[in-house]
């Protein structure tokens, strides 16, 4: 059975939750824009998440800077031993874990770069977990699923990020036009000039990044290919915790009660209907190469 | 013996791979039909691979081929022939972002060396040794770096260091930019991006609009410019100095190759011989440059984290300064003829500039012009026409001319 991985909200009431595992958002080292937590708060939310006989995943998922790096390995020093596995997108953090010679406690989320059957095995034959990108269709992923001979991790629900930039673009715009907002930290939107769509914007001090207008959501199509699914992550970024718990209960219902998708899928879409299967059934384009192109 | 730094340059076809490599550039790097990010640039067939190889041969200069697409399954039918053919054709190596294409390369055709691509977004010493690890021998690094980080970086490390030194910027870190995919369908890791980070768009607190009336929320960058920054880089040590734009043209390839490569030979010439560096004329070097290029410029990280001048904020520049008009073919020392290619519209009793690899900006005014049979004309306004002018200096093949 596929576990349910699902992000630690601040007021989340841990036993609520029908879950497998919580993921605790490093403040330091992760680039979650939802609640995040101090190394701190993190190893004492560890013991209530297994309290909970819970899985407790750890995600330092940003890219990391050179002038970054002491701190990363002072972090890592004092977490690696207390978690159950890292979410991690920065190789210095695999490096890390393969010098302590325990990288099946890795899950690999670069968000865009494993879509493929081979590289996701490459990372298997090193004994590392990952996350398929998300802008797979679902042909594709029931491929891959065929293809890899193992189990595959999937993001399964929430908005998703769609662009990661170290530059501080909110607060660069606000200074350059001498705005005087306090947009930092902040959950903002983005509409392009000739498109209808808003688009969640957030700068924080890791950078700026863009998520989707909608909540993907990979739900009857989950139930064709849960056999080979190792562990499905249900993103609660930008989703008040009141629904975020609803949602995660109504994936393990369709885990468990199989015969009744249609009807879970309908009380999916009362908690928030801006749903979309994003990808899945619309695959996007390789530009091949007009052969009489200049 | 110092190891001089590489000046790596793009091509979008031979005939700018030939000029790259005339003008200066130590090895180019080409996309081939598959597995390259730059689906609209006029991709190079292994026929076209061959003849960039042996002619790079000819001038000591190095091929690499980009394979930087992040592959889905379709993506890879005919790897495992393509990286021979690549060996075969004796290209030194792939600029690759998937550990799966790195692997297969490895074991298919070892000769070739693995490059990361800066898809990767590698900031850090660390990884860069888990890619030595997994058999990289150069890593590309992310745009993101700062010079500080860059000296840091080299200290640790046994891979090479590749960094951009010109050209456009990414205002994402490369590889995780999906904006192009979910706008328009076209996804960026598989050489389909839209540019959409250059769109314009309004930003929002609620229903509240934030950008003032008459502008709009941009988060474009200005393109990198790295004169500046370029003595610092060569006394850290970086192995290769690259440009980017396999989409830019002929004569932007030529001024931009030529700029560069004029100040790293006065960088080690200076250095040789104990001169202070602070006698190079900069300046100079900037308005060369603008010569050919379209769009504003910036340091990008070079300083650390950009500022506002780094971004692009409803300000478009897409004129360069001076005009392209013409390619040098040949030149007839007896008569002072040179048969030229025409690129762009010119008159006679204009006032024109040539430049060459060797031949320092010349200003002459065309007070005699011919067609290819020797017929007095005052305009040449025909694309690729062949035409005869006088000029009272010596030229070579492959200078060029511009208006002024």
């Amino acid at each position: 059975m596929a576990k349910i991985y699902v992000d630690l909200k601040r007021e989340a009431n841990l036993s609520e939750y029908k879950c497998d595992g919580f993921i605790i958002n490093s403040s330091e080292f992760s680039c979650y824009n939802g609640e995040t937590f101090s190394l701190e708060e993190a190893l004492e939310l560890k013991e209530l998440v297994k309290k909970e006989n819970k899985i407790v995943i750890l995600n330092i998922d940003m890219i990391i800077s050179e002038d970054d790096l002491e701190a990363l390995l002072e972090y890592l020093d004092k977490t690696y031993k207390e978690f159950d596995y890292f979410i991690y997108s920065d190789m210095a953090i695999r490096y890390y874990f393969e010098e302590k010679n325990i990288v099946n406690k890795l899950i690999y989320n670069p968000q865009t770069l494993v879509a493929s059957s081979s590289e996701l095995t490459r990372y298997y034959e090193s004994g590392i977990n990952v996350l398929l990108a998300n802008e797979l269709s679902y042909e594709e992923i029931e491929k891959i699923c065929d293809m890899c001979g193992s189990y595959i991790n999937l993001e399964v629900y929430g908005y998703h990020q769609m662009f990661y930039s170290k530059r501080k673009l909110i607060s660069l715009y606000d200074k350059f036009f001498s705005l005087n907002k306090d947009l930092h930290d902040k959950e903002l939107s983005l509409k392009e000039e000739l498109r209808n769509e808003f688009y969640p914007i957030y700068e924080s001090n890791k950078g700026t990044f863009i998520y989707t207008d909608y909540i993907y959501c990979l739900f009857d199509e989950l139930l064709k290919i849960v056999d080979k699914v190792n562990f499905i992550k249900i993103n609660g970024v930008f989703i008040e915790e009141n629904d975020y718990c609803k949602v995660v209960s109504l994936y393990n219902r369709l885990l468990n009660e199989r015969e009744n998708v249609s009807i879970l899928y309908e009380e999916l879409k009362r908690i928030n209907s801006n749903l979309s299967k994003g990808f899945l059934l619309n695959k996007s384009i390789l530009l091949k190469v007009n052969e009489n192109e200049k | 013996m110092r190891n001089k730094v590489e000046l790596l340059a793009p091509a979008g076809d031979l005939e700018k791979l030939k000029i790259a490599i005339i003008y200066g550039a130590n090895a180019v790097y080409i996309g081939g039909k598959k597995f390259s990010l730059r689906a609209r640039a006029s991709n190079f067939t292994i026929e076209n691979i061959r003849e960039a190889c042996a002619f790079a041969k000819e001038h000591g200069a190095k091929i690499y081929v980009t394979m930087n697409i992040i592959p889905h399954d379709e993506d890879l039918d005919g790897l495992e022939d393509y990286l021979l053919e690549l060996e075969k054709a004796q290209v030194t190596g792939i600029i690759v972002s998937s550990l799966y294409i790195a692997k297969v390369a490895q074991i298919v055709a070892p000769k070739l060396e693995c490059h990361l691509s800066t898809q990767a977004s590698v900031t850090n010493s660390l990884a860069i040794k888990e890619y030595e690890k997994l058999g990289f021998t150069r890593v590309v690094l992310a745009r993101e770096t700062s010079l500080e980080q860059i000296k840091k970086i080299k200290e640790k490390v046994n891979a090479e260091l590749e960094v951009f030194i010109h050209g456009g910027l990414c205002v994402s870190y490369s590889g995780r930019c999906m904006l192009s995919n979910h706008l328009t369908n076209r996804d960026a890791n598989r050489g389909g991006c839209a540019h959409s980070c250059r769109w314009n768009y309004d930003l929002y607190d609620r229903d509240n609009k934030i950008n003032p009336e008459g502008f709009y929320f941009n988060i474009g960058s200005k393109d990198l410019v790295g004169i500046r920054h370029l003595f610092s880089l060569l006394d850290i040590g970086v192995a290769s100095l690259k440009i980017e734009g396999r989409m830019k043209s002929l004569y932007y390839i030529a001024t931009v190759v030529r700029c560069y490569k004029q100040l790293i030979d006065k960088y080690y010439e200076y250095v040789d011989n104990s001169v202070d560096l602070k006698g190079i004329d900069l300046e100079y070097f900037y308005k060369e440059i603008g010569k050919a290029e379209n769009r504003l410029m910036s340091i990008g990280f070079f300083d650390g984290a950009p500022t506002c001048n780094e971004q692009l904020y409803n300000i478009r520049s897409e004129t360069p300064t001076k005009e392209f008009i013409g390619i040098v073919l040949d030149y007839d020392e007896k008569t002072n003829i040179a048969t030229i290619e025409q690129r762009n519209y010119f008159e006679l009793n204009d006032k024109v500039e040539f430049f060459g690899p060797t031949l320092e900006n010349t200003e002459t005014t065309i007070t005699e012009l011919y067609d290819e049979n020797f017929t007095p004309i005052e305009v040449a306004r025909h694309p690729l026409q062949i035409l005869k002018i006088k000029v009272p200096f010596e030229l070579k093949k492959y200078d060029m001319i511009r208006k002024i």
